[in-house]
């Protein structure tokens, strides 16, 4: 086998070279017959016995009719090119002979051999444009938009997990009772109608039992009827902000007073950092009128607790209750401490009402025969205690015919509702030209449940804070019972004690108007009777106090 | 003649002052928020009064690119309305953190707009950036000249490196041809942008492709083979010759790749702006959609 290898430039071709092998080495190693100087590899042509040519790379690949080889057959006439080398395969004169043109092009600058454009090369800025387009509206507005259509793959929990939904669409996260509720996840609880604002029967059905700030009057519900729930109470907030605290929203109205509602009975004087004097109500005893009509609940205007007195119509000093001293002989040595009586609902942190046979009645007994203490005089109608002493004193004259009956009952009455029994702790009337039966009459007595009905205060939160327990001495920094000697005192602390630990300005819990104020009132109109069906109707819904 | 001029101090600071109105009269619409009984947040009149100029100012920004096409135009100069562009694109982030009061903990749509607005105008930064500096270091680095003339220079350069290489059939001659094939500049974005140089040639020595990167091991080899060529004459001239054209290639290839690199910088950053800019206003029109959708 031979093989007549010549080599060409642009210039010039070389002679032709006679290797006399089986194999031919071509490259850049110093060993090899020829040399094809640049070239980054080694080709062995190798003559198969069969006549056929079989060329491969050693350390790289050659190209032959367009396409990479790392090993091939050639055929006579073929073309491959290694770098920037072209090797053509001719026939030679003599079948044994393989003659091989290999031909050096020019290189090309490197310059022009790659890209030096940063806009000709990898994928244009219009494709990724297109594509982010693409995908934005595919993955932000025509999904979540299907699924608003509730279209049917979206039943399927495995779906909605890949897939944008709805949710996508929520702008921040809903406040943790409408999570726990279930509608997290439900855009149409709420919005229920597309391009309108949430009407108040999607809140009103589920909170049924929400009242209005008041009770509404034709005159009044358009200033609370013309907002909606949602004006205050706004979603999606971060942090949450379902429940607007912000004493600013009370004051809007609350402060200066108002001209556009002069009927109504308005707080004003408030300001966001500010609170008027407190106002306590107060029952006042009415002594011409009968039953119910004999107490009006007053308001008197602001001014110092002192000027305003309780009108109980109940003899009771508290400082002689709380004086050791003084109850030495009735309480074991001891005063009384003010959770004796004063007893905390622990349901609420309010107090419970007191009552004569629960708390009175223990040092107070009504004993009238000092033959049998054990008798006790009910507490109740003057009638039924005359009557009382009647029945027992007839009874006892009777069985021992030692005394005349009917003169102890007078004297034992007089002594009772004049002298040291009733009259201890009540206001008696005397009209001593009366038949016995009517001739005392007590005054009734309304002691006040709650001298501020509209603010809420928790005793048991308060008692939790440091150095405060249910201690007397916990009780009297802010109800100064005593040195309280008269029952018409109030006792409730002046605006002062409450604000100088809820103040806004020290940056102190419970600083705003609904930390002690509720806005839906349980006097209120109930919602759900006022909203929406008689907003559009004023004046028609038979709910509305008039 | 005038002066060149940055692109932000354009007409004696105009747009800065368009800066500072904007930001101004946005920040006293938010802190009237703080006056009222509602928190602030996009829902209020002070968050869609803030939501709408921010909608408008981001539309009108994309109009640049519409204006800078509009070469007859003569509303405005293209610089002029490239620094408004920058001043107002600036002024985007603070409007819209303002319309959103800062509300960005949770990912969904709206806040996808924002995030998306910040990559835009950092982005656009960043552009600023480059065309604040580069245009100088460039020219420094071409000398005054076109890049056409150094690629012309290397072209000369390699040709003679061909033909002196091909007068000779030594190892550094076929060193020096595979060195000129396989020098690699340019090819991928990345590649241009780092001015990566994956250049090889095929050592003798080694009998395998080496780095070439920086030409440094063809003058490597040159510079060792030439005292080994003392005694030849022909020889040596030949390798101190292909060692002086080398030394020159180095620096014109340096010099080609570092004007190809500012090149890319410059463009690199449209990559993120505009494809950014373009999903910025979908995801700004969903996001109205949706606020209305869900009024």
């Amino acid at each position: 086998m031979r093989f007549l290898v010549q080599q060409r430039s642009e210039k010039a071709s070389d002679e032709t070279l006679v290797v006399e092998s089986n194999e031919l080495l071509l490259g850049v190693n110093s060993g090899y017959p020829h040399l094809m100087p640049g070239l980054g590899f080694s080709l062995a042509i190798k003559c198969k016995k069969s006549g056929r040519l079989k060329v491969s790379g050693k350390g790289g690949v050659f190209t032959l009719r367009g396409k990479k080889f790392k090993s091939k057959t050639l055929r006579i006439g073929d073309e491959l090119s290694a770098g920037f080398y072209t090797v053509s395969t001719l026939q030679g004169q003599s079948p044994d002979d393989v003659c091989l043109v290999i031909t050096r092009n020019p290189i090309l600058p490197a310059c022009e051999r790659s890209a030096m454009n940063f806009a000709q090369t990898g994928l244009s800025m219009r494709f990724w444009s297109y594509s982010l387009l693409v995908l934005l509206l595919v993955g932000t507005f025509l999904l979540p938009f299907l699924d608003t259509l509730g279209a049917a793959p979206y039943a399927d929990a495995s779906v909605r997990r890949i897939v944008p939904t709805e949710s996508s669409w929520s702008a921040g996260p809903l406040h943790s009772a409408h999570v726990t509720a279930g509608i997290e996840n439900d855009c149409k609880a709420c919005h229920s109608q597309a391009f309108e604002v949430i009407p108040d029967s999607a809140c009103l059905a589920c909170h049924d039992q929400m009242n209005e700030h008041l009770a509404l009057t034709p005159s009044n519900s358009p200033h609370f009827l013309d907002s909606s729930c949602a004006s205050c109470h706004i979603e999606h907030m971060e942090p949450s902000n379902l429940v607007n605290r912000s004493s600013k929203l009370c004051v809007d109205c609350h402060g200066k007073l108002q001209d556009w509602a002069p009927e109504m009975p308005v707080a004003s004087k408030f300001s966001a950092l500010g609170h008027p004097e407190f106002r306590s109500s107060v029952w006042e005893y009415d002594a011409v009128s009968d039953g119910a009509a004999q107490w009006h609940l007053l308001k008197p205007e602001a001014g110092s607790m002192q000027a305003v007195h309780e009108q109980s119509n109940l003899k009771f000093p508290h400082d002689t209750h709380m004086d050791a001293k003084k109850m030495a002989a009735d309480n074991n040595g001891m005063g009384l401490a003010c959770v004796n009586c004063h007893e905390i609902n622990p349901v609420d942190g309010g107090v419970l009402a007191i009552s004569m046979e629960t708390h009175c009645q223990t040092c107070h007994e009504l004993t009238y025969d000092l033959d049998d203490p054990s008798l006790l005089l009910p507490h109740g109608p003057e009638r039924r205690v005359i009557a009382e002493m009647e029945s027992h004193f007839y009874r006892k004259s009777r069985d021992s015919n030692r005394f005349d009956a009917k003169e102890r009952v007078r004297k034992e009455a007089e002594h009772q509702f004049s002298d040291a029994g009733c009259v201890t702790c009540h206001v008696v009337k005397a009209y001593p030209e009366n038949p016995i039966e009517s001739r005392w009459q007590v005054v009734p007595v309304r002691i006040s449940q709650d001298w501020f009905p509209a603010a809420s205060f928790n005793h048991t939160a308060h008692m939790s804070a440091p150095g405060i327990s249910s201690d007397s001495s916990s009780c009297v920094a802010c109800h100064s019972a005593d040195k309280s000697h008269d029952s018409r005192d109030i006792l409730m602390p002046e605006k002062e004690t409450c604000l100088g630990c809820h103040n806004s300005e020290r940056g102190s819990s419970a600083d705003s108007c609904i930390s002690c104020h509720v806005f839906h009132s349980k006097d209120g109109t109930p919602s759900l009777e006022a909203r929406d069906s008689w907003r559009h109707f004023p004046g028609s819904s038979p709910h509305v106090v008039q | 003649m005038t002066t060149h001029q940055s692109i932000l101090a354009w007409k004696n600071y105009r747009y800065f002052g368009w800066f500072a109105v904007v930001v101004l009269s946005s920040s006293l619409i938010f802190v009237s928020q703080f006056y009222s009984s509602m928190p602030a947040w996009g829902g209020t009149w002070q968050g869609y009064t803030l939501g709408t100029i921010g909608a408008l100012q981001i539309v009108w920004l994309t109009l640049l690119g519409v204006r800078k096409r509009r070469y007859r135009s003569r509303m405005g100069t293209v610089e002029g309305w490239t620094s408004a562009h920058v001043y107002l694109g600036a002024s985007v982030v603070i409007v819209a953190t303002l319309h959103c009061a800062a509300e960005l903990a949770s990912l969904n749509v709206h806040t996808m707009t924002f995030w998306l607005m910040l990559i835009v105008v950092l982005s656009g930064f960043a552009g600023l950036y480059a065309y604040l500096h580069i245009p100088e270091s460039m020219s420094q680095n071409l000398g005054g000249r076109f890049l056409a003339h150094w690629v012309a220079e290397l072209t000369e350069v390699d040709r003679k490196l061909a033909e002196l290489a091909s007068t000779s059939q030594t190892d550094w001659s076929s060193e020096i041809l595979s060195a000129l094939q396989g020098t690699a500049i340019g090819g991928s974005k990345r590649s241009q942008l780092f001015a990566r140089d994956t250049s090889v040639l095929y050592s003798i020595d080694a009998g395998r492709l080496v780095s070439n990167k920086d030409q440094a091991a063809m003058i490597s080899i040159l510079s060792r083979r030439i005292p080994q060529a003392r005694d030849d004459e022909i020889q040596s001239a030949l390798l101190n010759k292909a060692f002086l054209l080398f030394g020159n290639r180095q620096f014109l290839l340096r010099r080609i790749r570092k004007d190809m690199q500012y090149k890319a910088i410059l463009k690199a950053w449209l990559y993120l702006h505009i494809p950014f800019t373009v999903s910025l206003l979908v995801a700004l029109s969903v996001h109205i959609f949706v606020i209305f959708y869900y009024w």
